[in-house]
């Protein structure tokens, strides 16, 4: 999932100026067998996957006050205002923070990154998705 | 064909292999024996073994268990012995259900499932 301008709180922080937020299911462990009837997989799944959020946005200012990886908190994301009269739609999840990057060029100026990883009880989406 | 063991398919829910274990003479060293030197005794053919490993694959956890019981139902004491097929028609008589081992975890996603190996024997 990609949410292009949101607005973004992860607790009692809030994060201006996000450019974009990817939400990716990457595999931690996959299963794939094969049977004696030939070459090709028999059975596949992914009984372990992590999701994980990455959030990209210039910084204009001094960025003193961050959040250091492994805090944990609910993190809210709510999609931009667009032309419609389609009501915005937030995303929330309890997130780990994992890391903080900036990347500095004379072209781009300042890009931070943080990378996140959702977490749930283990069976439930990490991400719930309500209209606000 | 389907594989079977006492016309039983219970590995079929999933994908399995059948491979065999070691052949051959059994040497004992004969230091062991109580002799000396380095040299050893044959004491026969080493009994065969056919392996099967695969997953059991089910759509809920009760299922996988049913699965899993009628595996289990197989391990009995004293051994009984049962012709096995394997998925090509090979057959091995008289054959008996030594050991069923759960390989790794359950795994659980869009179908619940756990790698086995099962080893059967010709006494």
């Amino acid at each position: 999932m990609l949410v292009l301008s949101p607005t973004v709180t992860f607790g009692a922080f809030t994060f201006a100026d996000i450019a974009n937020a990817a939400i990716s299911r990457t595999p931690s462990r996959t299963v794939t067998e094969f049977g004696d009837l030939g070459p090709h997989v028999a059975f596949a799944d992914v009984p372990e996957y992590q999701t994980t959020l990455r959030l990209v946005g210039r910084v204009h200012k001094d960025d003193l006050a961050v959040p250091t990886p492994g805090q944990q908190a609910t993190l809210k994301l709510v999609t931009s205002a667009e032309g419609s009269d389609r009501p915005r739609k937030q995303l929330s999840a309890t997130c780990t923070l994992l890391s903080v990057r900036y990347d500095l060029s004379e072209h781009k100026g300042c890009m931070r990154t943080l990378d996140f990883v959702a977490i749930s009880d283990g069976q439930a989406d990490p991400f719930t998705l309500t209209e606000v | 064909m389907p594989s079977s063991f006492k016309s039983l398919n219970l590995f079929g829910s999933g994908p399995h292999r059948f491979s065999l274990g070691k052949s051959g003479q059994l040497l004992v060293p004969d230091l062991v024996l109580g002799g000396s030197g380095s040299g050893s005794t044959p004491q026969g053919l080493i009994e065969l073994d056919v392996i099967v490993t695969g997953r059991l694959i089910a759509a809920t956890e009760a299922a996988l268990w049913v699965l899993r019981d009628a595996i289990g139902a197989q391990l009995t004491d004293p051994l009984q012995v049962g012709k096995l097929f394997d998925l090509h028609g090979r057959s091995w008589a008289d054959v008996s259900f030594i050991t069923f081992e759960q390989t790794g975890p359950t795994d659980r996603n869009r179908l619940i499932s756990l790698p086995y190996r099962a080893v059967f024997r010709t006494l």
